[in-house]
């Protein structure tokens, strides 16, 4: 069985930083598991600007700050593994990889979770009526436009006003798809201060404060949707033919579930970046990583 | 020129597939016809799933029989079209005499109508079984034998292996027309004719439209709809059985179901739909639903509901002489026949149960139809076997998956564990649509609802079937998931 002194999951800006900082602080073997064909995670759906002002000192598009990382990881020793999922943690420090490269059992001592978060979707929440097509997440609108070059829609409302959904609403606007609204439950637009100000002010677009989506209508493709107001109670029919959500963010900690059920987290395991909590900006996740093991009082290295 | 066949099926879900898996091992051609761009995609989905043991059913009625049958043979069954399923068992609570009384009036009924293993405990035993549930309950029903399924996964069988026997079906086509003539039915699709010596009518909640279009008319179907809340895997362990409650004064139950998946399924409601065919879900269902979940299960929670949809049953009811409708609904199945034609119509609970049992009974009847009954093959293939699945191996045997062929070891479904050998499998079995996929494979039914593999199978499908990307569908003509301007 192959061993690692760490398993790194997931090769986005968290799990990069993490690798990173844990060669500088002595471990040697190293392996990344990233389930898509390269390293960067969600980064590489980011073709807009406002990464690595924190970290870079510069204004990086999400593309351009994961290249950079993956450059630094590139230089060194570490191992990559894509298109490889970690099918399942064991408590004897072992895991089963699955991947093109074939499935296998490895050990390891120290195993960093950074497999970020997923968004919250529709009908997760309390919402009545069809379920039609034309119905899909911000972050999976940015990755078919982005990523594979390919359009989604037009008529657009967007629920939520999280910070994909202000990206995606000036992307689409800027090419020319009509944004129809946005729906925020609060009495503000949520987001960063400067998507605020690049989106929803500069390109005019509308938002719905106070307000829910509480039914979906049209048989096929979605038609429009009834949105309650939370204030008045007052109910409103909006037309559409493309729906997006950016109602929220959850860690994705799914294999801690499927690994270890309602058992105590073993102490070989770390979380780090947005599976631990959904961070604002990315610049925060890498710092994250990188003082991880500053803060580990988990197992001591093989190493040393 | 006229398809000609010796039996139509008209319609494709679980009663038109198990119909047709019956016959198909007869000497005699069996075409199916289904206007949904997929088979099992209306009532056959929309339902718990409850293999029942029919201790419901009125002893000596045909649904007291077929369900006694089907829920003895039940793991048979499944093993032979090696279908998953669980055998769950189903607690049905009382909170006081009056509902005790309708309790052992089942019992009764489960003794006289000949059904093991079904009988009363006390409050102890219950809550020793399933100590979540909300105290107070003074018996419950106990019926071990009770299984649970996912019914789009049983009807998906039985039509591979009708497919795989001769059975030629016919998705995205639609009956315009129906006419008889010198014996022989000409039934005009919106894509072709065909001529049948016998219809089958498995036309859900259009089996009496579809009747009437040569037939006097005899039931109507009043439309029903059902809502269901589903919860993740994460809420399958806190209860183990199906649990329904006979309500103490009049109105309806709740029913949960730890489904076979381990999820958690909440729901029915019953709604009036006053006679429209709307399936879709409603505000007043769900709050119902998500109010009597928390009664009944403090402990339910309910950030973890992933998905809440509506199904819409058929409720049939004897037409009188001037063809208004009576309040004389059918409590039994009831198949009209007439000169050729036969109709299992309105056929709702126990219908999932029973489907097999339909299927085997309706053949019958056809068969001897004929002036000379069609013999049996003799090359009837029996075996269907499942697609493989990662998740099921992962539990199983891990050292399995090392077996498997290269495309097995890409993940596509991140919350289910769907690999993409799994869903080239499903296409080629038959799926064309993204929910097509997530019926035969499970891809896209966890947490994240496809938010990550619903992209990567788009691509997927749009490859394997050699089909531009905007043309790719939810479920059919009408839903493609994106759209050009």
């Amino acid at each position: 069985m192959n061993h690692y002194d760490v398993l790194v999951i997931g090769g986005g800006a968290g799990g990069m930083a993490a690798a990173l900082s844990a060669l500088e602080n002595g471990y040697r073997k190293i392996l990344i598991a990233e389930r898509k064909e390269s390293l960067g995670g969600i980064l590489l759906q980011c073709t807009h600007k406002g990464f690595g002002l924190g970290y870079f000192g510069e204004d990086l598009s999400g593309i351009e700050y994961a290249e950079r990382f993956q450059l630094k990881v590139q230089r060194t020793e570490i191992q990559v593994r894509c298109n490889t999922m970690v099918l399942r943690l064991y408590p004897d420090q072992t895991a089963l990889l699955s991947g093109t490269d074939g499935i296998e059992k490895i050990s390891f001592d120290v195993c960093v979770l950074a497999t970020g978060c997923r968004e919250r979707t529709l009908y997760s929440q309390e919402i009545s009526g069809t379920r039609p097509a034309g119905i899909m997440t911000a972050g999976t609108a940015q990755k078919l436009m982005n990523v594979d070059g390919l359009e989604i829609g037009d008529e657009i409302i967007i629920a939520g006003t999280g910070d994909v959904g202000q990206i995606m609403a000036g992307q689409l606007s800027l090419s020319g798809k009509r944004i129809i609204a946005m729906i925020e439950k609060e009495d503000h637009p949520g987001g960063l201060k400067r998507n605020q100000e690049n989106y929803l002010k500069a390109l005019r677009i509308p938002v719905i404060l106070n307000s829910v989506i509480t039914r979906v209508h049209g048989r096929k493709r979605i038609e429009g949707v009834e949105v309650k107001n939370l204030l008045t109670g007052e109910l409103s029919f909006l037309k559409c033919s493309t729906l997006l959500t950016a109602i929220g963010m959850i860690p994705e900690t799914d294999l801690l579930k499927t690994s270890f059920g309602k058992e105590a987290i073993p102490d070989w395991l770390i979380k780090v970046g947005n599976c631990k909590y959904v961070h604002e900006i990315v610049d925060s996740v890498t710092a994250d990583g990188l003082q991880l093991w500053d803060t580990f009082k988990g197992r001591p290295h093989s190493s040393t | 020129m006229s398809r000609k066949t010796d039996v139509l099926i008209i319609g494709a879900g679980i009663l038109g597939c198990f119909a047709a898996w019956a016959l198909s091992r007869y000497k005699i051609s069996t075409a199916v016809i289904e206007k949904e761009a997929d088979v099992c995609t209306g009532i056959s989905k929309a339902n718990t799933g409850i293999i029942y043991q029919g201790y419901d059913q009125h002893p000596g009625s045909l649904k007291a029989d077929l369900c006694r049958k089907a829920s003895v043979s039940f793991p048979a069954l499944c093993k032979e079209l090696d279908v998953n399923y669980k055998k769950r068992g189903l607690l049905m609570l009382s909170f006081g005499p009056n509902a005790d009384r309708v309790l052992e009036k089942k019992i009764r009924n489960a003794e006289v109508s000949n059904i093991p293993d079904v009988h009363l405990i006390g409050a102890e035993e219950l809550y020793r079984l399933e100590p979540s549930l909300k105290k107070g309950v003074s018996h419950a029903l106990f019926a071990e034998n009770t299984f649970v399924v996912n019914p789009w996964e049983l009807g998906i069988a039985a039509y591979e292996n009708a497919k795989a026997n001769g059975v030629s079906f016919y998705l995205n086509e639609e009956v315009l027309s129906i006419r008889k003539e010198s014996g022989v039915f000409h039934i005009a699709t919106n894509e072709q004719e065909f001529q049948a010596k016998r219809i089958l009518c498995c036309g859900g909640l259009n089996s009496d439209a579809l009747w009437e279009l040569v037939n006097k008319p005899k039931i109507r179907l009043v439309p029903q709809a059902a809502d269901y809340l589903v919860f993740d895997t994460d809420c399958g362990g806190l209860i183990r059985h199906v649990i329904s409650v006979e309500p103490e004064e009049k109105g309806d139950g709740i029913t949960i179901v730890p489904t076979c998946d381990g999820n958690l399924l909440l729901g029915p409601t019953r709604r009036e739909l006053n006679g429209s065919f709307d399936g879709s879900t409603a505000l007043a269902g769900l709050s119902e639903l998500k109010e009597k979940g928390k009664w009944l299960l403090p402990d339910l929670p309910f950030d973890q509901m992933i998905r809440s949809f509506a199904g819409v049953r058929p409720n049939p009811f004897y037409l009188d002489q001037n063809g208004t409708i009576t309040d004389k609904s059918l409590n039994d199945f009831v198949i009209l026949e007439e000169d050729g034609f036969f109709d299992l119509i309105g056929v709702k609970t126990p219908g999932i149960t029973c489907a097999n049992e339909l299927g085997q009974y309706i053949t019958t009847r056809i068969l001897a139809s004929f002036a000379s009954a069609p013999e049996l093959k003799t090359d009837f293939d029996p075996v269907r076997k499942a697609i493989p699945k990662i998740s099921d191996l992962l539990e199983r045997a891990p050292e399995a998956l090392m077996q498997l062929p290269p495309e097995y070891r890409e993940i596509f479904c991140r919350c289910r564990n769907v690999s993409k050998g799994e869903i080239l499998e499903a296409i080629r079995r038959g799926a064309s649509t993204l929910d097509g996929i997530k019926r035969r494979t499970d891809a896209g039914m966890g947490r994240c609802q496809g938010g990550y593999c619903m992209e990567k199978i788009l691509h997927l499908l749009s490859k394997e079937l050699q089909t531009d990307i905007y043309k790719i569908t939810k479920d059919g003509p009408g839903t493609e998931i994106i759209k050009e301007s």
